[in-house]
């Protein structure tokens, strides 16, 4: 009997008492955060917002390019053959709403949160940044969520709604509007806002002209509210030069998603060549950029010429080196990217 | 190229069990038992290219090396007693315990783009290095308890009870539980030594029970939203800061709780004939409740999926397994086995709403794995062709004048995925030395939507693309114009938009899978002893192994058991490799 109590003295941490003793702790990633503060988040979005190599080739190159004729493509010929392919087609749709979409709303949330910053500038700057990723997004699709886009989390919508571009469109010149009032001299991002680096005149400018921008393209449809949009926009100033551009800074490496996203296309399919529509229409005006689009060098100039979709089949016969490239000078992975410029 | 593409993996593993068992008294032990299981694995990975055009997606190269470190153990202590005798015809086994699994697996990686020195495999001899990191660990522990009772060594009953904690399910503050007590309990008879059996009866056992299973979540951090940092980027002023995302693509849920799986089973063991024949047959009843799935969601609320406890699913059915010696005379006999399976399955609910759950989705979005309240389990749910009342496909003209399927602008159910009906079929034919034995298997009442079909016949590579008569004469579609107008013909030209066109419409792609699979064929011959023992051998055989031999389906140019991935999605099938034909010849010595 003696044995047996011992035995259960033994057994007795095992049984009953706090069997999830360590668990809670257990359960949460060592390598991840609960939370994030709002710079670091930003940063983020900024930099993703501002363009990744997967949206960057499916849809802006391989799809956009080729449709206007200005590149074609060999090895990714959908665009330059006006085929329909899905992936590619949701290129910016994939990209924009899995992350920058999701995590600026995100930040808005945080925002509201706490008294101090529900209005500021970082709240004016997290809404004019939500706005251009919207703006792509409705330019590019047309109808498409907005009002409830990006919100699985915080409001448990997992299948937003689709909203009509009207809606969308007169929501973000109202946001846009907002952001511009709420905006004020100085802004605690600093250097992790990567475009202005926190100067708040700037994105002033960058809102009031998206603004106008977006004013402009409701002209053919509502001319009405589009002059009065406009007026806002250019009362409320926009950007007056070069050095107010919002343009992201990239550098090469160390990863993919610090250098130029279509740099980074350029360099990894050499089959990209300028097509002979651009290169045609360049050449007839003595368009001085002919140079700086194309390489300049290789092929000699006066020898290459733009490449048609129709000669595709003939490339067996030819060497595709004999089409003009883009100028070597765009795959540098440091040069920056626009995001919007005048 | 290839050739210069090299990739290797060196494992170790260590796997160790340890077990002592102390008798406290001449009727109550204490058993102690672990096993670890570690496994390190160090993978170097090189793609070298040459410029312009080598490994496509990274002409500079790219090198990298990763260490995974891998640690399961489950230790358990229990004190119980074995053949306990209570009276002359009851006896007792039973136990109590404690113990814990535990897992984790640790991983870091470093790569390296765009090789600077060819031939030197060193990451930093690379213009770009990447470092990565990836950490997890979960445990289980639990309380058991079993106790069974055997009375005149023909009677016997059993229950058990257990209660496990998931570390998978924990987190400060949750309210609901993270962890759940389940229990069985179970009879069987051996009729056959309590009851005078008819003579040709040798054995028969019945047995029943209901028993309890629950389980937590596969994988540990779904309950919070985490933050991850993806790296570091500078700004226009020369300021290097790092960059946040919010990490992973599964929506977390804080309240997930255990999902439970009650199991209700009847059935009975019957040997004849000298137990040249047996019967095995069970019917069950279960169901699965509160199922943990990463529900799919809308890639435009931000994430793909959303974690969640889904309502509940029914399964019931019955397995009969039948092996007989059927005919025996000499050296000569005849075995046959055969299984049947059938099995139904229903939704029962979903979750508060009874809304459809997609579980997966095919490539080209036309058809899903849906939970439809009422419907068996994997229901196929995909866009379909418009028809007329009297069922005839509706077309209509495209501004080419090419006649084109009306795809509908809802969807609907087109088929089931899982198979309830399985049936399998052998024999094994012996004569002195040699043996033949065939197994062929069978499963009945699915369909599967082939998104490889959809595709061939979107690029014209299908069969069922080429009109009778050929391409050339093009031919007029099977069905009604909408308008009312007689049938436009497409022409050869116009090929390629028509089918372009069914690309995404779901049912022009769902199939019967019903099949017949000639699984297996085997011939050997046992080497007499007069040989083996000439040669200090215990026995030796030869044997020829042929498996995957033939297939009867109705489903072109896939097999139909293809899936398109391994859990939910049955039913959905999409550029699965097949599964080849093999013969092999085996020898097989014995010392």
């Amino acid at each position: 009997m003696k044995k047996i109590l011992i035995l259960l003295l033994l057994i007795s941490p095992f049984m009953g008492c706090d069997l999830d003793k360590d668990f809670e702790e257990m359960n949460i990633d060592p390598t991840k955060g609960a939370s994030l503060d709002v710079n670091t988040k930003m940063s983020g979005v900024l930099l993703r917002g501002a363009g990744t190599e997967y949206e960057m080739t499916v849809t802006k190159i391989i799809y956009f390019s080729q449709f206007n004729q200005y590149l074609v493509q060999n090895g990714f010929p959908q665009g330059m053959f006006y085929t329909f392919d899905g992936t590619y087609n949701a290129g910016i749709w994939d990209s924009y709403y899995s992350d920058p979409i999701k995590t600026i709303q995100d930040i808005i949330v945080q925002l509201e949160a706490d008294e101090s910053t529900i209005v500021g500038s970082e709240m004016a700057i997290a809404k004019i940044w939500r706005a251009y990723l919207f703006h792509e997004i409705a330019d590019v699709y047309g109808q498409s969520p907005y009002f409830d886009a990006g919100k699985g989390y915080t409001d448990a919508i997992l299948k937003p709604a689709y909203d009509p571009l009207e809606d969308i469109y007169f929501d973000m010149l109202e946001e846009l509007e907002e952001a511009g009032a709420m905006m004020t001299n100085s802004s605690t991002l600093g250097s992790a806002d990567f475009i202005y680096q926190g100067d708040t005149d700037k994105w002033k400018k960058f809102g009031n002209s998206m603004m106008l921008r977006l004013a402009m393209r409701m002209m053919e449809v509502d001319e009405v509210s589009a002059k009065a949009w406009a007026a806002k926009a250019i009362a409320g100033g926009t950007m007056a030069s070069n050095a107010d551009n919002a343009y992201m800074a990239r550098q090469d490496g160390p990863q993919d998603g610090n250098r130029n996203a279509a740099a980074l296309h350029f360099s990894k399919y050499p089959d990209t060549k300028v097509a002979a529509t651009f290169y045609d229409y360049l050449d007839d005006n003595n368009d001085p950029r002919l140079a700086i689009f194309t390489d300049p060098a290789s092929p000699a100039r006066g020898e290459f010429v733009g490449y048609s979709p129709t000669e595709l089949a003939a490339t067996f016969d030819m060497t595709i080196d004999s089409f003009a490239v883009v100028n070597p000078v765009f795959d540098e992975n440091e040069y920056s990217d626009s995001s919007f410029e005048l | 190229m290839v050739g210069r593409s090299r990739n290797y993996i060196d494992k170790q593993r260590l796997i160790g069990s340890i077990s002592a068992k102390y008798d406290i008294t001449d009727f109550l032990y204490v058993k102690g038992q672990g096993g670890v299981d570690r496994m390190n694995m160090h993978l170097n990975d090189q793609a070298f290219s040459l410029w312009p055009i080598g490994v496509a997606f990274s002409p500079g190269g790219i090198m990298s090396e990763q260490d995974v470190s891998i640690r399961q153990s489950d230790l358990d202590l229990f004190l119980g007693t074995d053949n306990l005798r209570l009276s002359n015809n009851l006896v007792l086994n039973a136990f109590i315990g404690s113990g814990r699994f535990s897992y984790s697996r640790e991983q870091s990686t470093l790569r390296g783009d765009n090789i600077v020195i060819p031939g030197v495999y060193d990451v930093r001899n690379t213009s770009s290095q990447l470092i990565d990191y990836y950490f997890a660990e979960k445990a289980i522990n639990s309380v058991y308890g079993s106790a069974e009772l055997a009375f005149k060594d023909a009677i016997f009953v059993s229950l058990t009870a257990r209660n496990d904690w998931f570390s998978t399910l924990s987190l400060a503050g949750k309210e609901s539980p993270n962890n759940d007590l389940y229990t069985s309990a179970s009879v069987s008879a051996v009729l056959s030594d309590l009851v005078t059996m008819p003579s040709i009866i040798n054995f028969a056992k019945l047995r029943g029970g209901y028993s309890q299973i629950a389980g937590g979540a596969d994988n540990p951090y779904g309950l919070s939203l985490n933050y991850g940092l993806t790296g570091s980027h500078t700004g226009n002023d020369g300021v290097s800061l790092p960059t946040g995302q919010i990490s992973g693509g599964t929506i977390p849920n804080k309240e997930i709780k255990p999902f439970q799986k009650n199991e209700s089973e009847i059935g009975f063991d019957l040997r004849m004939f000298q137990s040249k024949m047996t019967v095995d047959f069970s019917y069950y009843d279960n169901s699965t409740i509160g199922d943990i799935v990463a529900v799919s969601a809308s890639a435009t609320s931000g994430y793909t999926s959303s974690l969640a406890n889904l309502g509940e699913i029914s399964n019931k059915g019955i397995e009969l397994l039948i092996r007989g010696t059927v005919y025996e005379k000499g050296d000569f006999s005849a075995d046959l086995t055969l299984n049947y399976a059938k099995n139904n399955s229903e939704i029962i609910s979903t979750n508060d709403a009874g809304d459809n759950i997609f579980i997966d989705q095919t490539r080209n979005m036309a058809a899903g794995v849906t939970q439809v309240v009422g419907e068996q389990f994997g229901t196929i749910y995909g866009s379909y062709f418009q028809r007329d009342a009297n069922g005839n496909k509706i077309y209509s003209l495209n501004g080419d004048g090419v006649p084109l399927a009306v795809r509908s602008t809802d969807q609907k159910i087109l088929g089931n995925g899982v198979a309830p009906t399985q049936l399998g079929i052998g024999t094994d034919l012996r004569y002195k030395a040699f043996q033949l034995s065939v197994f062929f298997e069978a499963k009945f009442g699915a369909q599967i939507y082939s998104n490889t079909n959809a595709f061939m016949k979107l690029v014209g590579m299908s069969k069922e693309t080429i009109p009778e008569g050929g391409r050339e004469a093009g031919f007029l579609p099977d069905g009604v114009m909408d308008d009312g107008s007689e049938m436009v013909r497409v022409t050869k030209e116009n090929l390629d938009v028509f089918w372009a066109n069914q690309w995404d419409i779901g049912e022009e792609s769902v199939y019967d899978a019903d099949f017949i699979r000639f699984s297996q064929l085997s011939l050997s011959y046992s080497i007499p002893r007069s040989i083996t023992n000439k040669l200090n051998l215990g026995s030796a055989s030869v044997s020829v192994v042929g498996k995957n031999l033939a297939l009867w389906s109705d489903v072109p140019n896939v097999d139909p058991e293809s899936a398109y991935q391994a859990r939910n999605g049955q039913g959905l099938e999409y550029a699965g490799l097949p599964v080849p034909r093999t013969v092999g010849f085996n020898v097989s010595l014995k010392f």
